[in-house]
């Protein structure tokens, strides 16, 4: 898959294609909101929302660099801002959770739950920046990308994973595979 | 849950989700997002952004209605004090401050690396959270210059001419001060009703909450950065 929007011209990219181009790398949008939020109803509404951030963003990306970066780094803010958002307003409104509603429906994707149980349950004790770090680590970026998208150096980022795998291991009994 | 969970667990859940076997269906919310792409997302920023509007229509207003009292009356101290200086000075700052942050978050690239992003919105909430609890907090000693210039504005007559500026000023204070009081004792019988989302609300509205708030986002990020 190309990772740049070369083809289309700086600064005036058609929507169409530009949405195009968007679509091809949507599993970064899904990944993003199986991170930052722990329901359907949550993940739909922020993949909504950075959908049209990136589309009114458009003219700000520059098509020589990767797509994915700059999706990715423009769905890590809006979600983190999102993330603090939801935490203001808990304070006040506790709402039901979806999927508490979901348990015993008769279609409930018990297994997708579960997977998505594993992801909750891993980033659940981290705060956003370091869920961030957790996401690229596990989508296979490498530490220099990873200081790239999040803006810190790549030793930096390199630290910053092995805190994480251990904050990870203490809390949830994370094992780590000689492959890590 | 086993305690075993494995890297390689998290990562085929990822793996499901970039090949779309999980997750909300991108293409139908692409759809419908293309139709209105200059729709400002939910996202604080943003809203924070068009709320400035709202509060520039609201200083011009209000140093409108503080230039119509005090103008046609420079001799009369109370209303000069009351519109003059109160008023067309509130409003201008409401003014200058909205200019300000609208101009401060529309320059935040959400594209920007996340680090400094989030510091730039972090900064930006903070001092909009920190001018709206003063500006709030300041109508509190504000009800009576209103009331005066309001007054003087229907039926022409200011109120001030009725006592001196000390009595004003000190009526002021303990309106100012009562209102606070009042709003004390809603909280606790909120709280006691049980009636906690109210109770937060006017606690967090008196104790700057918001700034509060703001200020341990910017700590956190800080700390990462560090």
């Amino acid at each position: 898959m190309n990772d740049t929007a070369s083809n289309l011209p700086p600064g005036s990219q058609g929507i169409d294609a530009f949405a195009e181009a968007i679509g091809n790398h949507a599993g970064i949008l899904r990944k993003v909101a199986a991170t930052y939020c722990s329901t359907e109803h949550d993940r739909a509404d922020l993949i909504q929302d950075i959908l049209v951030q990136l589309l009114a963003a458009r003219g700000s990306y520059d098509p020589q660099r990767p797509l994915s970066t700059w999706m990715y780094r423009l769905a890590l803010n809006v979600a983190i801002s999102q993330v603090r958002s939801r935490y203001r307003q808990a304070r006040v409104l506790v709402p039901i959770e979806d999927d508490h509603l979901e348990v015993a429906g008769p279609g409930a994707d018990h297994e997708g739950r579960q997977e998505r149980a594993l992801l909750d349950r891993a980033m659940h004790g981290l705060d956003p920046l370091n869920r961030a770090i957790m996401l690229l680590y596990l989508d296979g970026y490498s530490q220099a990308q990873i200081g790239e998208i999040v803006g810190i150096s790549a030793s930096n980022a390199g630290t910053k994973i092995a805190r994480i795998k251990q904050q990870l291991r203490s809390a949830i009994g994370l094992s780590v595979n000689q492959e890590f | 849950m086993t305690m075993d969970t494995n890297l390689a667990d998290l990562r085929r859940v990822l793996g499901d989700l970039e090949t779309g076997q999980a997750g909300p269906d991108i293409s139908a919310i692409l759809a419908a997002a293309k139709l209105r792409p200059h729709r400002s997302a939910g996202i604080a920023l943003a809203r924070l952004a068009q709320g400035q509007l709202w509060q520039i229509c609201a200083g011009a207003a209000i140093m409108l209605a503080g230039t119509a009292t005090w103008s046609s009356q420079l001799g009369a101290m109370g209303l000069l004090f009351a519109s003059g200086v109160l008023f067309h000075l509130l409003g201008a700052v409401m003014i200058a401050c909205a200019v300000m942050i609208r101009m401060l978050a529309q320059r935040v690239d959400l594209g920007g690396p996340v680090l400094e992003t989030q510091l730039r919105m972090a900064r930006v909430e903070r001092i909009a959270a920190f001018e709206g609890w003063v500006l709030g907090m300041g109508w509190c000693f504000l009800w009576i210059p209103a009331g005066a210039a309001l007054f003087y504005l229907l039926s022409g007559f200011d109120l001030f001419s009725l006592g001196g500026s000390g009595l004003w000023i000190g009526c002021n204070v303990a309106v100012g001060v009562l209102i606070i009081a009042v709003l004390r004792w809603v909280r606790d019988m909120a709280a006691e009703s049980g009636n906690v989302g109210l109770a937060q609300t006017i606690d967090g509205a008196l104790t700057g909450q918001r700034v509060r708030d703001a200020s341990a986002a910017l700590a956190e990020i800080h700390t990462f950065a560090a």
